[in-house]
């Protein structure tokens, strides 16, 4: 008696497979493709970073030339370097990981830059540490920080937010770390150029915050346009 | 030969990516196999398998665009397998963390066949039950069916009158007929 019943459900549960088949193909719309990671990746870079440094600037009321005189100093040269890398890198890994079968071990890409980076921090402090010594040494926020972070963090976290509620959020744990890593770094870049040179740990740790958010406020957003789409 | 039907896929699939809704049914139909397979590995009950093989198949409509025909077919399907199966997994182990196993039913239906698989489909013939188990759907879901169902408007009509794609109807058509189903049968099964 068993077993015709099971035979039974088993045939529906293939009639609902092929009748689902069926469906899915029935008019079929044709369907824009996902660009390139690294296409992907230029676009990000090319529409946040600019707009990253020009509200930085606006906010802290510096002018350019005093990020072009930053670049010269080779301490800060390094830092930006580190910073940018671990940009591209988490961003061109938070792509991959959307885009199913494409370079799965990508998300090891940003270990170096961004290791880099923190060493680069946690030296900073510590020379920070020795000048002034421990009595005048905080890690308390400094929310005078939050504007400048705000202004250069909010563009490389609403573009990076668009671009991947476009893929596919099979791992959307690892694909928001990636995400607000790059969002983080690129927000970085305007911060080191314009910000008074007090990068503590604390520093950062308030960027994060700030970036995620801005990832989570974009992504309400972002839900609520493209179901209006 | 696996070669040979990758490539055959990864052609089909771009074909489907213009529009083309004989190549995509030709491709569907093929992957089945081996999606049951993939599944099959870490979900032995054949039942929930293909449901499982189901909700791959969702998925791999909904991100049909993320496939790029310069790479081979096999991994970009065998990822979405993959995710998908687990995701099934975890969630069956919460829900199986939140259940009670008993040796015997507290109470059931005096008639014999009560219990049988089929009753399930004779319950939605139960208005009120129905309108009910309606109104617990997720509002996407909801919508889908009263307007393709019950209003029995066309794809495109439902499309325009609820600003969701195609796409999205026939998914949320599928998971509310799917949630329908159990919820009725649950109501049967005490």
């Amino acid at each position: 008696m068993k077993r015709p019943a099971k035979n039974m459900a088993k045939n529906m549960a293939n009639n609902l497979t092929d009748n689902l088949i069926a469906d899915l193909a029935g008019d079929l719309p044709p369907v824009k493709r996902l660009a390139h990671p690294a296409k992907r990746l230029a676009g990000w870079m090319a529409v946040a970073l600019p707009v990253s440094l020009f509200l930085g600037a606006v906010v802290e009321q510096q002018h350019v030339t005093l990020a072009m005189e930053r670049i010269r100093d080779p301490r800060i040269l390094l830092e930006l370097t580190a910073i940018l890398l671990t940009a591209i890198a988490a961003g061109y890994a938070a792509l991959c990981s959307t885009q199913p079968g494409r370079f799965s071990k990508a998300w090891a890409l940003p270990v170096a830059p961004f290791v880099l980076w923190l060493s680069l921090i946690g030296e900073n402090c510590w020379r920070l540490f020795e000048q002034i010594g421990a009595d005048q040494f905080s890690l308390a926020p400094h929310w005078t920080c939050y504007p400048s972070i705000a202004a250069t963090g909010f563009a490389p976290a609403l573009v990076m937010v668009v671009l991947l509620k476009r893929g596919a959020l099979l791992t959307p744990t690892m694909t928001v770390a990636l995400g607000t890593l790059a969002a983080a770094a690129l927000g970085a870049v305007g911060l080191r150029l314009y910000h008074p040179p007090d990068a503590t740990a604390m520093l950062m740790l308030w960027q994060l915050i700030a970036t995620l958010t801005f990832l989570g406020l974009a992504s309400l957003v972002s839900g609520y346009m493209s179901k209006r789409a | 030969m696996r070669q040979d039907d990758e490539q055959l896929w990864s052609q089909w699939m771009a074909q489907a990516q213009d529009g083309d809704g004989t190549a995509y049914q030709r491709l569907l139909g093929a992957i089945v196999p081996r999606l049951r397979a993939i599944v099959g590995k870490r979900v032995t009950d054949p039942d929930r398998a293909e449901d499982v093989v189901q909700e791959v198949l969702l998925s791999i409509h909904k991100n049909r665009h993320t496939y790029d025909p310069a790479l081979p077919f096999g991994p970009w399907m065998g990822t979405i397998a993959q995710r998908r199966t687990m995701d099934w997994l975890r969630k069956h182990y919460r829900q199986d963390g939140q259940e009670v196993l008993v040796d015997e039913y507290p109470e059931t239906f005096l008639a014999g066949g009560a219990n049988e698989v089929e009753q399930d489909v004779l319950a939605f013939d139960d208005v009120d039950r129905l309108h009910q188990a309606l109104d617990r759907l997720p509002p996407g879901q909801r919508q889908a069916v009263e307007l393709l169902k019950l209003k029995e408007m066309s794809l495109k009509e439902a499309s325009e009158a609820s600003g969701m794609s195609v796409a999205s109807l026939k998914v949320a058509m599928h998971r509310a007929l799917k949630s329908l189903r159990a919820e009725m049968a649950e109501e049967i099964e005490p």
